[in-house]
């Protein structure tokens, strides 16, 4: 294959001399590594300072430079080769994963590394690139997540037991995924949403309660992380359950791709996992 | 196994006598296989606690819901599966299998008790933890919800 691949660079009449030159260096990489360009150009972190959520965002801060280092840290559309293959002397060395990913992926707010490693995922021997890569043609560079909505069915779990306590019933709800980090695994702005719902005869939402996992601030400026730990239950119960004639409890389980309320008209939501409950109609 | 324990019967699953399909008494493997999927989090068995509120906020199997003594008006949410009851040692057996049979309604199956009941699982050193580490209250945003994806926007703290 490496064979193959200097020869289609060959072919393509590209020569180690294009590359000496200091031609453009993504460019120049992708010239003889085929592949490999191909399948980061289909990772969403080859176009991060790129789309349009991004640019929306980074313009309405102001342009601030500080994003882009770990948007486009050698300018561009996004993240690049020379990003992660760190070093002077080509063929770079092997990278340390997670350690290259840390500089991105591990800092406030940006959680994904620190809480990877005190998951049980990397006790039972799993990277980040064994679960980001497996869905597409096993190159290590196609490395996919959450922007791909697909990549969110069957993480999160839902169970819910509704018990009679001294105050009338209880809805217990517990939450786990299998994340190997946290969820949401980064971005300060991103949630996942317990949204508990009672509903009437006919389906209708009487009464709702929402209940947000992410990161949180303070207005004296300090941050709370409140994501959701790999192997951890999360728990929440929520009482006074047949208020305003409610028959039925739904208990969604949803992830926010946007900053922001949870009804915010902007906000993009995937749905993560969902349970109803019907109460006994011996129930006022 | 991992867990090798002194005691020839630690896990009951509490069947005997009442008909219950593939009942019978869990063998020692099955003990260290609840301790195991608790500590991974796996989410294949479900832990409810019967113990008063109390002692099950003072610290419990982790993953644990409480649902109180009473198996009278808990309703499960259908999916079935394995579950853990945790309850007090001295527990009737009358109440226990009156929570077996609720519980079957729900489609749970198997159905483990501890012989000796929440006391043995800490004598046998299976986790324990206060849930008052994981909950979540809702409703209650005592904090802002940031407006922007990468508010922080602090460089890392570790530079390759
Ligand atoms: C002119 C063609 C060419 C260019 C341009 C080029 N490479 Fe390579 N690269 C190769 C060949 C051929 C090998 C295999 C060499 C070997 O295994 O000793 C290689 C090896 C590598 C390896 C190590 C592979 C391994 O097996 O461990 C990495 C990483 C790498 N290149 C990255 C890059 C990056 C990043 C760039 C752009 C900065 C780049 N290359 C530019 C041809 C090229
Ligand atoms: C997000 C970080 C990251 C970026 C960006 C990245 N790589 Fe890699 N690359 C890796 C990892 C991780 C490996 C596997 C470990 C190793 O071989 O060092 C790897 C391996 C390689 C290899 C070894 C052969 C292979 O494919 O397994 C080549 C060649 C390579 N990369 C080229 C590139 C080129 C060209 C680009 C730009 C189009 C690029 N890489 C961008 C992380 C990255
Ligand atoms: C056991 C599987 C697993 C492992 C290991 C894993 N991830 Fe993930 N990752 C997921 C899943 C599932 C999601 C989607 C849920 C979420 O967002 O947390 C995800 C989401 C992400 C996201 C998007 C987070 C968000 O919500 O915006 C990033 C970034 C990420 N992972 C990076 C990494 C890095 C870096 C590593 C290694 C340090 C890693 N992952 C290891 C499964 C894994
Ligand atoms: C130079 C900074 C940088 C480095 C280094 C980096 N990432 Fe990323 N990564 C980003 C940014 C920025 C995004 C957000 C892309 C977007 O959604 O627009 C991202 C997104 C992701 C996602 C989510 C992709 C999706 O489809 O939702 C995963 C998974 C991920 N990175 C894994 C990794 C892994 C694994 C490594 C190390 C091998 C790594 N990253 C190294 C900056 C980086
Ligand atoms: C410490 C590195 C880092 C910094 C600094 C940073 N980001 Fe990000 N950003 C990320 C990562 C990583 C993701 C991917 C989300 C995730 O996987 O958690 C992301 C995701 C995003 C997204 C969502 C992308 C999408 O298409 O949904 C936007 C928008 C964004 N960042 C904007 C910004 C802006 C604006 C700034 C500067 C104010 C900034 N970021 C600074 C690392 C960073």
């Amino acid at each position: 294959m490496k064979w193959g691949t200097w020869l289609a660079a060959a072919l393509s009449g590209l020569i180690w001399n294009s590359a000496l030159a200091g031609e453009g260096v993504q460019s120049s990489c992708e010239g003889c590594h085929i592949e490999a360009a191909a399948a980061f150009g289909r990772s969403a972190m080859s176009r991060a300072a790129s789309t349009s959520t991004f640019l929306a965002e980074w313009k309405h801060k102001g342009e601030d430079k500080a994003c882009l280092a770990c948007h486009a840290p050698s300018g561009g559309a996004g993240v690049q080769c020379r990003d992660c293959h760190v070093g002077s002397d080509h063929p770079f060395s092997k990278l340390d994963v997670p350690n290259v990913c840390a500089s991105c992926h591990d800092a406030p707010g940006e959680l994904t590394v620190r809480s990877f490693l005190r998951s049980e995922a990397l006790k039972d021997g799993y990277g980040c690139l064994d679960c980001h890569t497996e869905s597409r043609g096993g190159d290590v560079h196609d490395i996919t997540g959450p922007s791909r909505a697909e990549f969110l069915t069957r993480v999160g779990r839902l169970r819910v037991s509704v018990a009679t306590g001294p105050q009338g019933d209880v809805a217990v709800v517990s939450i786990s995924h299998s994340a190997g980090h946290a969820l949401p695994g980064g971005t300060s702005g991103r949630a996942v949403w317990l949204v508990v719902e009672g509903l009437d005869d006919v389906g209708v939402a009487v009464w709702r309660a929402l209940t947000r996992f992410g990161w949180e601030y303070a207005s004296d400026g300090g941050w709370t992380d409140k994501t959701l730990k790999p192997n951890r239950t999360a728990i929440v119960e929520i009482g006074d359950l047949h208020r305003a004639g409610a028959r039925k409890l739904r208990t969604s389980l949803v992830y926010q791709f946007t900053a922001g309320e949870y009804d915010a008209p902007e906000a993009v939501h995937e749905q993560m996992d969902q349970v109803e409950i019907s109460f006994p109609s011996t129930k006022p | 196994m991992k867990y090798a324990l002194p005691l020839a019967v630690m896990v009951m699953m509490f069947s005997a006598g009442i008909g219950v399909a593939g009942g019978g008494v869990a063998t020692l493997s099955e003990f260290g296989f609840l301790i195991e999927q608790v500590k991974k989090n796996t989410g294949e068995v479900y832990v409810i606690d019967l113990r008063d509120r109390a002692a099950y906020l003072s610290g419990t199997v982790p993953g644990a819901v409480h649902v109180g003594p009473s198996p009278d008006g808990y309703i499960g949410d259908g999916r079935g599966g394995a579950v853990l009851v945790i309850a007090d040692g001295d527990t009737s057996a009358d109440i226990l299998e009156a929570w077996h049979d609720r519980l079957v309604t729900f489609g749970h199956d198997p159905i483990y008790f501890l012989e000796g009941g929440f006391a043995s699982w800490v004598n046998h050193d299976g986790p324990v933890k206060s849930p008052v580490d994981t909950s979540a209250v809702p409703g209650k945003f005592p904090f802002i919800i940031p407006r922007g994806l990468c508010e922080m926007n602090t460089p890392a703290k570790v530079y390759p």
